[in-house]
């Protein structure tokens, strides 16, 4: 699914700055755990595959219109929303605190897994199952406008937001 | 952009003097607004009730309805979300079935 993916280096960036990740306890406040924070090489990397449609909207899904169902290999429990993954291509949440691109992460939240049999449902958890990512960047998502109005009362708010978003890439599924 | 264009790029495609005429594309663009923040909150709820449709024919398909179901599922604790159910129950059916067919086991034979 990524084979067109090409990989383009940024500048490089600080590797103290990731020496400040070490701080699990905001990892942990959202049930990630950073695993391993220093990349060999110490390029940002950003991948850019083509834009094949999620279907892990954060809103809600809909049902692909043509073609075979998407195949997953767990569900997941991130930012609050459940996801379908699958190794080797990205997804996108709310963001993660405290986690910078290019570090490693790992989902311990597993809701389900599936093997290409029959899938595996967690109560709630899958106990043993984990996925793994790495982080390719933190960004913010389209802006939108709140416009709060009230007629004849002389009130109006314009604001805009910019909801932070991390994008990940799920290395491994682990399914035990 | 100054702000009447950023005005006239939100109101493409709107109809008649709205699109073209900046007195009333603001007004209409403001209206716009007003029913985008509205309905960013309705699009939670609308979706909400078609996975629960969704979820209700598919387990009925299988001889139990939405409220059984759902409550098997609470009882096993299983956390899988309405999102993610119906979209099993529309792609992949035999996965919603064992699903299905594991809260009927449970709640003895139907």
């Amino acid at each position: 699914m990524l084979a067109s993916m090409t990989m383009t280096a940024t500048t490089a960036s600080a590797a103290s700055a990731r020496a400040r990740l070490s701080s699990k306890a905001s990892a942990e406040r959202v049930g990630t755990k950073v695993s391993s924070l220093i990349r060999a090489n110490k390029r940002d990397v950003r991948c850019e595959v083509t834009a094949e449609s999620s279907i892990n909207q954060i809103g809600f899904a809909t049902p692909p219109s043509t073609g075979a169902a998407p195949k997953w290999d767990a569900i997941i429990e991130v930012g609050g929303s459940q996801q379908f993954v699958s190794e080797g291509r990205y997804y996108e949440c709310h963001s993660l605190k405290g986690v910078e691109p290019g570090s490693k992460i790992a989902f311990e939240r597993v809701l389900g897994t599936h093997d290409g049999n029959a899938p595996t449902w967690g109560h709630p958890y899958v106990s043993g199952a984990r996925v793994e990512a790495t982080v390719l960047e933190n960004y913010d998502d389209k802006k939108v406008i709140v416009f709060k109005y009230r007629p004849k009362k002389h009130y109006r708010r314009k604001n805009g937001h910019r909801q932070a978003m991390t994008r990940f890439l799920v290395t491994k599924v682990v399914k035990a | 952009m100054a702000i009447r264009d950023k005005i006239f790029a939100f109101a493409k495609g709107m109809r008649g003097r709205a699109k073209n005429c900046a007195k009333i594309a603001r007004n209409r663009v403001e209206k716009a607004w007003q029913y985008q923040y509205r309905d960013r909150r309705t699009k939670k709820r609308n979706a909400r009730a078609l996975w629960i449709t969704r979820i209700n024919a598919a387990t009925r398909e299988h001889g139990l309805k939405y409220n059984e179901f759902v409550h098997g599922l609470g009882r096993e604790n299983v956390c899988v979300d309405r999102k993610i159910l119906a979209e099993l129950a529309v792609n992949e059916p035999l996965s919603f079935r064992a699903l299905v067919e594991r809260v009927k086991t449970m709640r003895g034979i139907e």
